[in-house]
């Protein structure tokens, strides 16, 4: 699979426009996925992967063929995200915010498990959503996190466990426990 | 197994990926303690979760749309601007210096003792005398052009041509006088347009 992305990325850089499309086609639910779990709505993660593969694309030359080919790519969506989380700070809020819920016992009637934990995950802090869901959704090795996110193997593995027990206490505090882990 | 330590058993095991219930000894505490059994089970709840709300679908935009728009003309920021800002900042200053030193060369302005430089002299004023018979006042005075001579009670030699223009109002010399000195002006105002237009400025109209 390396040599294949390689033999891609060459033929690309080369010019050729079957590649790029075919390297896009690859990955571009990987990036996706990171997008939608960062920004937590699909229009701006649609928005954000098309702009982080087109940077990548643009940026090949770039890309030290001896690394994996997806953590460098995956740092480029992950930091194309950062910034679009840091814009949306800098907008002012709306003046009403959604903290009024519904009861978690109707969600968990409704099997709503995965949108208490995309909520959870949207109130963590950005590294511990990126490190967490790039280890448990994009199967990333702590390495390889740790040369995404520029930082240490040990730092992420914190952030990593930190975002685990954040999640945890979100669902036992909103009662979702009980009833999902039957179904565990 | 202590309670303290379970929480970090339980990172062990998933940072393995391995499913809790592989973990004999998670196992055998999750039985006797109820409370580390809701921790256990919050954390598969969250694996669990997170599976569940995996974003289905693929993005809806084609991949060709990605490549195309990687070919666009990219925004330069001023970083990768920096080596062409200098080429023409010195390209400026060169053809700046080189103007100046045309100008120079070319159109020196006239010294003291006047015998320098290519200028356009105005031919010698002709001394022009009165005639004889002067009207009495009142009749038409033909206007004539007097020099200045160091003779008491002529005017004085004016230092400047302001200062001539000002201590003789509307003779005909001290025009000339002036004019002479436009062939002066001309080159450099010239030089100047020049040189301006060669950075095409002022030739907007000459554009399509």
């Amino acid at each position: 699979l390396p040599d294949e992305v390689c033999e891609l990325v060459r033929r690309s850089l080369a010019g050729e426009e079957s590649a790029m499309t075919e390297l896009v086609d690859r990955f571009r639910g990987q990036v996706f996925g990171l997008c939608y779990r960062m920004l937590g709505h699909r229009q701006d993660a649609e928005d954000v992967a098309q702009e982080s593969l087109a940077r990548a694309l643009r940026s090949l030359a770039t890309w030290d063929s001896h690394r994996e080919f997806r953590p460098w790519l995956l740092a480029i969506a992950g930091n194309r995200c950062r910034s679009m989380l840091e814009a949306r700070r800098r907008l002012p809020k709306p003046s009403c915010e959604v903290e009024d819920l519904p009861d978690a016992r109707s969600l968990r009637a409704e099997g709503h498990l995965a949108e208490e934990v995309a909520l959870a995950l949207s109130r963590l802090r950005d590294e511990y959503r990126q490190a967490f869901v790039l280890f448990h959704e994009q199967e990333l090795t702590y390495a390889e996190i740790a040369e995404v996110l520029e930082c240490p193997v040990g730092t992420v593995k914190t952030w990593v466990h930190r975002a685990r027990h954040e999640l945890a206490n979100h669902l036992r505090r909103r009662g979702i426990v009980g009833e999902s882990s039957d179904a565990v | 197994m202590r309670c303290e330590d379970f929480e970090s058993r339980l990172n062990e095991v998933l940072d393995n990926r391995s499913p809790l219930s592989s973990a004999p000894d998670v196992e055998d505490h999750v039985r006797q303690c109820g409370e580390c059994r809701e921790l256990a089970r919050s954390y598969e709840a969250v694996l669990l979760g997170l599976r569940q709300g995996t974003p289905q679908g693929e993005p809806s935009w084609p991949s060709r749309q990605i490549v195309r728009q990687s070919r666009g003309p990219r925004v330069l920021r001023f970083t990768d601007r920096r080596p062409a800002v200098f080429a023409l900042a010195i390209a400026a200053s060169l053809l700046l210096v080189l103007g100046l030193s045309w100008t120079a060369t070319h159109h020196e302005r006239p010294n003291a003792t006047g015998g320098a430089g290519k200028l356009v002299h105005n031919p010698p004023l002709k001394h022009v005398t009165p005639p004889p018979n002067t009207p009495a006042a009142g009749a038409h005075q033909p206007t004539v052009a007097r020099l200045p001579s160091t003779d008491a009670g002529s005017i004085p030699p004016p230092s400047n041509v302001d200062g001539l223009m000002l201590s003789l109002p509307g003779t005909d010399w001290a025009q000339d006088l002036a004019d002479g000195l436009q062939p002066v002006t001309q080159p450099t105002v010239g030089a100047i347009s020049g040189f301006l237009n060669l950075w095409g400025v002022g030739d907007e109209g000459h554009r399509s």
